[in-house]
């Protein structure tokens, strides 16, 4: 028997409710089930109302992406049927609401069509809101996926409400009896393999909690936010966390407060964080740019979601790059880093604190919508490998500031200087409560006590210092491995790529290999400052480069352009959605072809 | 394992301190003459008075002359940036409650570009001092009209009059929700002074307004002379509505404690809060068994 891996798609009106909670209780049925699963949904911005979709993929081994076509349409309504029908791979399955739609003619690929009277089967239970888990427990019975597990789930995930519970446990009946009855004694899909499964340990979870757990892990302890989608849960889950470990959560006025809070909450020495999203990014840009001047370390948040100003709230984007970048008045460095996967959301929100910790400096870590909502397993966190980075403090008993700290006395000069300027570019950090270690975070340029002057010297000194400081941060990119390399390396095509396109390339790089056009794949970890060294010899040798990204200008492959002065041919996606297998692939191939004209 | 936050722990070691321990090397840049200066010493003296160690002390601001309080400080300062005092000391106050902190500001960066925060500030009782040194006129940038200067001004940027109807500090705390309200002007130093370490004392959020007339672009001293007076010796601070009509008062404008509450502070509520979410013994691993299969 085939590996199984399973694409579903799952579409209705939001206002019917329920299609995401379908799909995420099948996700979480699947992973319960010691299957792997990979997620995506594309929901409208609007509270009640739209079309919403929701795909899962599931397999007994690791997957990388969405999957481009689906082996299953679950259509809520006729728009499901219109919108999706073409995506059904030969032979594969339609599930449709008989009460709401009809399916099209059978045009000749095999594709099997079950309608449900959902409307009646919840009339018949008294319960009209249940047609979403009367459709579990139909998929349950189609997937041949185990019962108890699917009642645990929606134990876990409905079970607030002794009655509600006893209602939803119904309708999953209701469901999985129908489809026994009257279209399928035996299941017509086996997603379990008749040997079973090594299930491993998983936890089942979207980009955000991962997130969150990485800064919890990652020591902090201060966050401050203004709401915005795709990246409120992240405050939400620090807002219930926060308060159990001496941390402080505050849902701030506006996104400049925001930032300007954890300004504040850093300067006493907590490590902190905001999150946001790219029209919160561009309002908090004159702060960060403060962060740079006044050596304030700090984590900032950007879920990237598809714009420009309000733009598509819940659709992906990775065009925020050069505003992370390069945002800000005059040469204002900030190291960005940007994780690729949920569980990388994770280890990479801890090497941002520690980044910007050790360096004294914002650091921006580029999320996106698709990783932030996105629900898989993914291996449980590993608090061996956090490591904190501590802030570089000043030493109270370096210099003799007499006894009630008052050192300053209003004259002679200060013992302590806040701005030395040292080889690193790092100089120790005092915080309130330390005596003698009084000095004025400054936004204005400055001497090495902090006091303002504005001579040319200072300030060429003071650029210098900030750009020494950020460029040691390469050493950690190759200590810490804040990159990842797949493929065959040795091959004259290269994908060199950023975020959350890693998994339809990962896919898409395998199955052109296995059609002998082999890629090699890089992915940087940290895109300010570049590691220049590292792709430069990656990209050295190979004839083309292609350089994937969910933007209009291909925003990063210009960077890379610019930096090395060569060619390299963008794969840009910016419809909202993720990057597909099929584009990439698509495009090795073409690359390929091209390279057989000219020999 | 969690990692452990790093604290530093605080001494209130009540020493005999002089206001001459709170002023830095940095010589102020004001005009000479500026009433800043005047709020400068009135601070040095109330802060020296009310014992408080300068490392413990810590002076945020914005932008504009307000903004260049902290640098002739010898306490812990941040010189953020235009109108963002507010958040920046809510955020030192509630990452370390324990520090004594103040917020220094001016009429443009507190009631123009800053004005979001100031409701935001008082309503949550965030434990700061916020001192505005209100000149009724852009200083910094020479002398455009603020929103605090009265109609009909004509400035460089009004240079017909100023046709922008002047907003009422007070009132506008009264309705934010602050918990400790006044006024001073620089020029009544020993009131002042007083009224500095009042505001200091109180626990929650003290919005002091000061007359502090501008000798470069807008010479106001004659004019807060004639027109400034103390509150009535019976004024009750404790009546919200009595202090409310003193405040909308626009010919007398009336120095003193316009009104005081007491209210759990921020921190104190978020205290609370931490206190609700504990249960038992916090465990990385119990996080991560809620996303376990």
């Amino acid at each position: 028997m085939a590996q199984v891996d399973l694409t579903v798609r799952v579409g209705g009106d939001s206002a019917a409710g329920g299609i995401v909670t379908t799909g995420e209780i099948v996700a979480r049925i699947a992973a319960y089930s010691g299957l792997e699963v990979y997620t995506t949904r594309t929901i409208p911005a609007e509270i009640k109302g739209g079309h919403v979709m929701f795909q899962l993929r599931t397999s007994e081994k690791p997957v990388y992406s969405q999957g481009d076509d689906v082996d299953m349409l679950i259509a809520f309504d006729q728009e499901s049927i219109d919108n999706y029908y073409h995506l059904i791979k030969a032979n594969g399955f339609l599930i449709y609401n008989s009460n709401d739609g009809k399916p099209p003619a059978a045009n000749g690929n095999g594709v099997k069509q079950y309608g449900l009277p959902l409307n009646d089967l919840a009339k018949k239970i008294n319960f009209t809101k249940g047609r979403n888990i009367v459709t579990i427990g139909a998929m349950v019975k189609l997937f041949d996926l185990p019962y108890d597990k699917a009642e645990e789930v929606v134990r876990r995930q409905l079970g607030r409400k002794k009655e509600l519970l006893d209602q939803n446990l119904l309708a999953l009946k209701t469901g999985y009896a129908y489809v026994e009855q009257n279209i399928a004694q035996e299941s017509p899909y086996h997603l379990i393999p008749e040997t079973g499964i090594v299930e491993e340990e998983r936890l089942v979870m979207n980009g955000n909690q991962a997130l969150a757990m990485g800064a919890i892990a990652g020591g902090c302890r201060f966050y401050a936010g203004y709401p915005i989608t795709p990246a409120s849960d992240i405050m939400e889950f620090l807002a219930a966390e926060f308060p159990q470990i001496g941390g402080t959560m505050i849902q701030a006025e506006d996104e400049i407060a925001a930032i300007n809070m954890c300004l504040g909450g850093s300067f006493t020495g907590a490590r902190s964080m905001t999150a946001t999203s790219g029209p919160g990014l561009a309002l908090m840009v004159e702060a960060l740019g403060h962060a740079t001047m006044t050596e304030i370390p700090l984590v900032l948040v950007d879920v990237q979601r598809a714009g420009p100003s309000t733009g598509m709230p819940t659709k992906v984007s990775q065009g925020d790059l050069r505003l992370a970048i390069f945002g800000g008045a005059d040469d204002s460095p900030r190291i960005v880093v940007a994780p690729v996967s949920v569980e990388d959301c994770f280890y990479q929100t801890v090497h941002a604190f520690n980044l910007a910790e050790k360096y004294q400096t914002p650091v921006i870590f580029l999320s996106d919508q698709d990783m932030s909502v996105r629900v898989v397993t993914v291996p449980p966190f590993d608090l061996n490998k956090v490591k904190l980075e501590p802030r570089l403090l000043w030493d109270p008993q370096s210099v003799n500031h007499g006894g009630n700290g008052a050192s300053g006395g209003g004259s002679g000069d200060r013992e302590y200087l806040r701005y030395k300027i040292t080889e690193s570019g790092v100089s120790p950090m005092s915080l309130p409560g330390m005596p003698g270690g009084q000095y004025t975070a400054e936004g204005l340029e400055k001497a090495e006590s902090g006091a303002p002057i504005y001579t040319p010297e200072a300030h060429i000194r003071n650029f210098e210092k900030r750009a020494r400081k950020l460029a040691n941060a390469l050493q950690d990119y190759e200590a810490w491995q804040m990159y990842e390399t797949f493929g065959a390396l040795d091959a004259p095509v290269a994908i060199v790529g950023w975020g959350s396109t890693i998994g339809p390339v990962k896919e898409a790089v395998l199955r052109a290999a296995s059609e002998g056009m082999h890629v090699a794949v890089l992915y940087p970890k940290l895109l300010y400052p570049l590691p220049a060294d590292h792709i430069g010899k990656f990209i050295a040798e190979r004839e083309h480069v292609i350089v994937p990204e969910l933007n209009f200008t291909g925003q990063f492959g210009r960077m890379i352009q610019a930096q090395f002065g060569r060619e390299i041919i963008p794969l840009t996606c910016y419809g909202g959605t993720p990057l597909a297998t099929r584009d990439v692939y698509a495009k090795i191939k073409q690359v390929y072809e091209g390279m057989k004209v000219n020999v | 394992m969690l990692p452990e936050i790093q604290t530093i722990p605080l001494h209130f070691d009540k020493a005999n301190l002089k206001p001459n321990d709170y002023k830095s090397d940095v010589k102020p840049v004001w005009c000479p003459g500026c009433g800043d200066f005047g709020v400068l010493s009135s601070f040095y003296k109330a802060v020296s008075e009310l014992g408080i160690p300068p490392e413990q002390l810590v002076i945020a601001s914005g932008i504009g002359c307000s903004g260049r309080f902290p640098a002739f400080c010898n306490s812990y300062g941040f010189h953020g940036v235009h109108g963002r005092v507010l958040p920046l000391a809510t955020g030192i106050k509630m990452a370390r409650p324990e520090l004594v902190v103040c917020a220094m500001g001016g009429d443009g960066d507190g009631f123009s570009i800053g004005m979001g925060h100031f409701p935001h500030a008082a309503r949550r009782n965030v434990d700061i001092t916020y001192i505005v040194m209100d000149n009724e006129i852009y200083g910094l940038t020479k002398g455009q009209a603020s929103p605090t200067s009265p109609l009909g001004l004509e400035k460089k940027s009004t240079p017909y009059g100023n046709v922008d109807r002047p907003l009422n500090p007070l009132l506008l705390a009264f309705t934010g929700g602050a918990t400790w309200i006044g006024r001073a002007f620089s020029s009544r130093p020993k009131e002042m002074t007083e009224l500095i370490k009042q505001a200091i004392a109180h626990k929650g959020f003290s919005f002091l307004q000061v007359y502090s007339p501008c000798v470069t672009f807008y010479d106001t001293y004659d004019h807060f002379k004639q027109v400034t007076k103390p509150l009535p010796e019976g004024h009750d601070a404790s009546d919200k509505a009595a202090g409310m009509l003193y405040a909308m008062n626009e010919e007398t404008l009336f120095l003193g404690k316009y009104y005081q509450e007491e209210r759990p502070t921020y921190d104190d509520a978020y205290s609370g809060v931490r206190q609700k979410a504990t249960k038992g013994t916090y465990s990385f691993e119990k996080l991560m068994d809620k996303y376990r299969r």
